[in-house]
């Protein structure tokens, strides 16, 4: 079933006087319960693209459906609050509030109500391998790979279909970014969630249902 | 999670931050509290010096009227007066007549007496009468009913004959309510003597009150008709005295051989163009009061309230209420531009956050609520300790103020605290320039410090639109980019 759809998708921008075309009018339809990646070169787009399909900026050409509606009808902000979660490079939590507030903070955004929020965010810390102590701590007093375990359990607090990720372990060691990935690959296998991770990392995409490439603004499926 | 609670973590988070921010708060603060303070002891000290001098107005006669004689019998002046007395803004109004009579069924109280000259008749007492259901004897406690009633707006309008007595005088004479008295004018057995069997007018008075009259508790000494005064409508007893009058003009005319033809002014005329003095019930009213009537009662009559010893003793207050405006216009001003360009710093420095927060889709409203919550939680915390500080400092720069404004001002002092008096009671009460400072009293009550507060979340208010807008025109994308 077709979670997220591409549809003649063009962006480009002023680069010194001429346009410079980063997607060309790409269209991919994203399947639910698989784990996507999206590799290319560098400055290829990745980055614009997952901006784009988070909602994170509005599309000026071509659409972008999200189970059959598109962003403009849900709203971008509504999108970003009910439907997706993201998950960056720098782990982006919220520095004052410990982990379990900042899994609180967005099951309490979610119109999908959950009940026992902070009940339900202990356990999802527990199965990331944060204990209750290290949940009650500031973010800022976790390693690298906790702050990013935390990010990725925030994500699958609001109980979305979609979670994206960029770059999510560009700042992890070799072991703690295979422990993300056997994360992600379970969050699809066992919670049918769709996965979207743009990495520059072939052990991640190796990992991954179907590695897309972005070559000359399209999306390319290698495997 | 709740947006408090967000704010309560974000406030502990950045101590330092919010720490600097609550000096400024408290720094800027002490002004503001020693501004509102000093603006407000002021405005109160000039209310309660008004208060103290009586919201009184006093109608007085032009020296240069037009027309010394006749306006008495002016319509159009009566008719004004009837609509002045009117005025929702009067508390009480004195409009009096009076008559002295013999009372012929009682005796008079006659203890205390000091100067028997000031007894001239034998049971002669004096029945004052108000034409409206309240005097300002009454309004004041000098006059105290203990017993029974004052006379009614009905009882005025019929002329009917009720009186209320001292209680000296109910008690010398065993006298209550419902009982009656006899009187007669004080030159009735000298017109007898001329008009025989002719002339006998008695009138009869029914008891309605008995009231104490403090002034004589206070002044032991006071002249003998204030324990035989006696209250009555105006009205009722301006015929009788007609009576009187016209035989005293009889005789008048029998003996000089007098052959005037022209008919004599009822007293009820009279008294109708007689002019009120007023009290109102606020003293702030005073100046609107006068300024509403004194075009129409001139060229014959001003109004005197007493304004001119008022505003010389009030001056050096008036000029440090406009000083202590214009200081807390440029305080709020600065206030509002310091926390301004500090909230927009803030914002600036929290974009990241911003960008998270957006990012999970937190709305644009709520991020700048829980900004404008957490400044103003620092704001509240800044200026309580200001409250206490500010009043310390505002209580002895107050003080320093006056005593440079009572030095400067002593070259003005008036000689003579009775120089606006006028007519024969001292209806204004005395005010001297020591008495308007003793009113300028340095306090932080608790409405003041309410407004402060109010004010300091109006700043804060402010303060946020800017910063708002940046918050507005945030794009998560490229917030979180750039930190990519």
């Amino acid at each position: 079933m077709v979670i997220l759809k591409i549809e003649n998708v063009t962006y480009s921008y002023k680069d010194g006087g001429y346009q410079r075309v980063i997607l060309n009018d790409l269209s991919y339809e994203f399947q639910e319960g698989k784990f996507y990646t999206i590799i290319g070169e560098s400055g290829s787009g990745k980055t614009t693209f997952l901006s784009l399909i988070a909602g994170l900026e509005k599309v000026k050409s071509g659409k972008i459906y999200f189970k059959d509606k598109s962003l403009d009808q849900i709203g971008y902000s509504n999108y970003r609050r009910n439907d997706i979660a993201l998950v960056f490079q720098h782990y982006n939590l919220i520095n004052y509030l410990s982990a379990i507030q900042n899994i609180s903070l967005a099951m309490s955004k979610t119109k999908k109500k959950i009940k026992k929020q902070k009940y339900v965010g202990y356990a999802l810390l527990k199965k990331f391998g944060i204990g209750k102590s290290k949940s009650d701590r500031s973010v800022t007093k976790l390693s690298g790979g906790e702050q990013q375990r935390v990010a990725i359990a925030r994500a699958l607090a609001s109980n979305v279909e979609l979670i994206l990720a960029d770059e999510p372990t560009g700042n992890l060691d070799k072991s703690t970014e295979i422990e993300i990935i056997s994360i992600f690959k379970n969050l699809a296998l066992e919670y049918n969630k769709t996965i979207i991770v743009v990495t520059h990392s072939s052990d991640v995409s190796d990992q991954s249902d179907i590695i897309l490439r972005l070559v000359d603004g399209k999306l390319v499926e290698m495997k | 999670m709740g947006i408090l609670q967000r704010v309560v973590s974000s406030i502990i988070n950045k101590k330092i931050k919010y720490f600097l921010l609550f000096i400024i708060f408290f720094l800027l603060g002490n002004f503001l509290v020693i501004g509102i303070g000093i603006n407000d002891a002021s405005k109160m000290a000039v209310i309660k010096s008004r208060e103290m001098l009586n919201p009184i107005i006093i109608f007085e006669q032009v020296d240069d009227s037009p027309e010394d004689y006749g306006i008495y019998y002016d319509d159009a002046i009566v008719e004004i007066i009837n609509e002045i007395v009117l005025d929702e803004r009067i508390l009480v109004y004195n409009k009096i007549t009076g008559m002295n009579m013999v009372v012929q069924n009682a005796d008079a109280v006659d203890i205390n007496v000091v100067d028997e000259n000031i007894k001239q008749i034998e049971n002669g007492v004096y029945i004052s009468g108000n034409n409206t259901d309240s005097m300002f004897e009454i309004d004041d406690g000098s006059y105290e009913v203990v017993e029974g009633r004052f006379y009614t707006l009905d009882e005025i309008k019929n002329s009917e004959k009720v009186v209320l007595i001292t209680n000296q005088f109910a008690d010398l004479n065993n006298l209550k309510i419902g009982d009656k008295l006899q009187f007669k004018g004080d030159n009735h057995d000298e017109l007898l003597k001329y008009f025989e069997d002719d002339f006998d007018p008695i009138i009869e008075y029914e008891i309605i009150g008995i009231f104490n009259n403090n002034q004589i508790i206070e002044n032991e000494n006071e002249d003998y008709i204030n324990y035989n005064v006696m209250l009555a409508p105006a009205k009722s007893f301006l015929d009788f005295e007609d009576n009187y009058r016209n035989a005293d003009l009889q005789l008048a005319s029998f003996i000089y051989g007098w052959k005037d033809e022209s008919s004599m002014v009822k007293s009820e005329d009279m008294y109708d163009a007689e002019l009120p003095i007023i009290k109102l019930k606020d003293p702030d009213d005073l100046a609107s009061f006068v300024e509403d009537y004194e075009e129409m009662i001139l060229p014959y009559y001003t109004m005197n309230y007493n304004n001119e010893l008022f505003e010389n003793y009030g001056k050096p207050l008036d000029i440090i209420t406009y000083f202590s405006n214009l200081i807390l216009i440029a305080i709020v001003v600065n206030m509002i531009l310091m926390f301004t360009a500090i909230i927009f710093l803030y914002v600036k420095m929290r974009d990241n956050e911003i960008g998270i927060l957006l990012s999970i889709g937190i709305k644009k409203i709520e991020i700048m609520t829980q900004i404008f919550l957490e400044i103003l939680i620092i704001g509240f915390l800044g200026i309580s300790l200001a409250l206490f500080s500010g009043s310390l400092l505002g209580n002895k720069f107050g003080n320093e103020i006056i005593n440079i404004s009572v030095v400067q001002n002593n070259i003005n002092e008036y000689e003579d605290g009775d120089m606006f008096y006028n007519h024969d009671k001292d209806y204004f009460s005395e005010l001297t320039q020591a008495d308007v400072f003793n009113n300028f009293d340095f306090n932080i009550t608790k409405s003041l410090a309410i407004s402060i507060y109010f004010m300091i979340f109006i700043i804060v208010l402010i303060s946020c639109v800017i910063p708002s807008i940046l918050i507005m025109i945030q794009d998560p994308n490229k917030i979180l980019n750039r930190k990519e």
